[in-house]
């Protein structure tokens, strides 16, 4: 047998690890860092722990190479998907046709989107929509975004 | 392994091994690199709803925010709390396995078992405290559909009321509810899978079928078991505790 068996010990400190872990992110919530700082110390934090459950629980360190191919992988896939979806969502509004009509009293949505609207319906809407602020109908504006 | 030279080799295999794996090493490391590939599946899965998730905050950031700190941040600390105990202990029974220490194994099988159920009451009691809070979204409750009650400018605070912060909307807020139900949903169902399948674990070992040479089952379904922990360590800062500085700091 060559199989790793990892020690008593190291399976308690990682407990305690991911114990204090959540502590403090409970903590570090309810302070108040400047700019988006208190989303990334909270992804941080979560990442460092479900980095020591890979890790020793579910025993990677331990495992064979094709483990941390495997592994790597899902990052791997999942950066690929939020990166080509984020690079659409970002962009969409740089659309020049669009910018040059883009002014107060105008709503435009870039491309096509559902909107919901107040009455609760769903309406599709494309580019070519340029929504004059209902407001002569007496209707507050389609759009919130 | 000592050999005894007057009997084949094929007496010696352990009863648990396949024809089409040389010895026990190759078919447990063959099993372990199946889970993962199944497990970059669920990442993937879990991976879609994370992202629906960024994609509205970054849209919504302050109804995000308002919604969130309506969840119950006790509870929701204590059940991470939970589920890493239990996936602790879950590590345990994997260690006792290989060690072939079977009373210990069995407890820390059932401790394991006991807190995954335990994280589903906790989750069932909050899930209760949103249905009587009308935060249910859409329609999903025929009956009581989404519809919260706001607290006022200047009105005493009313802990079952929405506290909306500047710029947040009761649709966006509910926006935040449909993703709050659909991922802490799709987790509680692999919950309830996991929770079924420790009861097969707990079941054969009963039996006595694994040994510190045969333990696959217990270590495939305990990486199971820290994904779905992982999942959760996640989840808890981006669901419970987006929005809390706005309102302590």
């Amino acid at each position: 047998m060559s199989e790793h068996i990892v020690p008593v010990r190291v399976y308690i400190a990682v407990f305690l690890v991911l114990l204090a872990g959540t502590a403090l992110t409970v903590a570090a919530a309810f302070y108040d860092f400047p700019w988006q700082l208190n989303t990334i110390v909270a992804l941080t934090i979560a990442t460092a722990k479900a980095t020591f459950v890979v890790l020793y629980f579910m025993h990677v360190r331990y495992s064979v190479r094709l483990v941390w191919v495997i592994v790597a992988s899902a990052l791997f896939w999942m950066a690929i998907m939020f990166a080509l979806t984020f690079s659409d969502y970002r962009t969409r509004k740089w659309d020049g046709r669009l910018g040059m009509i883009y002014s107060p009293g105008c709503s435009v949505v870039s491309r096509t989107s559902i909107m919901r609207r107040q009455d609760g319906q769903f309406k599709r809407i494309v580019a070519s929509d340029v929504l004059i602020g209902a407001s002569q109908k007496g209707q507050a504006p389609l759009i919130s975004l | 392994m000592t050999t005894d030279a007057t009997t084949a080799p094929e007496v010696h295999a352990h009863r648990a091994l396949q024809h089409h794996f040389e010895n026990m090493e190759q078919q447990r490391e063959a099993g372990t690199l199946g889970m993962w590939v199944f497990l970059v599946t669920e990442i993937m899965f879990f991976g879609g709803m994370f992202l629906a998730y960024t994609l509205y905050r970054s849209l919504f950031p302050a109804s995000f925010a308002s919604a969130s700190n309506h969840l119950d941040i006790t509870l929701g600390t204590l059940n991470t709390g939970v589920l890493i105990f239990s996936s602790f202990t879950m590590a345990m029974a994997v260690y006792f396995t290989q060690i072939g220490k079977h009373r210990p194994q069995l407890l820390c099988l059932t401790i394991t078992l006991l807190l995954g159920l335990t994280f589903l009451g906790v989750k069932a009691v909050e899930y209760y405290d949103k249905y009587e809070d009308h935060l249910i979204p859409g329609r999903l409750i025929p009956g009581n559909p989404f519809n919260p009650a706001v607290q006022e400018e200047g009105q005493k605070p009313d802990p079952h009321k929405l506290h909306l912060l500047q710029g947040a909307t009761v649709p966006q807020v509910e926006m935040f509810y449909w993703i709050y139900f659909a991922m802490t949903g799709m987790h509680a169902l692999h919950m309830i899978i996991g929770a079924g399948l420790l009861t097969f674990l707990l079941i054969f070992s009963l039996k006595r079928r694994f040994d510190p040479e045969y333990h696959s089952p217990v270590e495939v379904i305990g990486l199971y078991w820290h994904f779905v922990d992982i999942v959760w360590i996640f989840l808890f800062p981006l669901l419970y505790l987006l929005g809390r500085h706005f309102e302590h700091g």
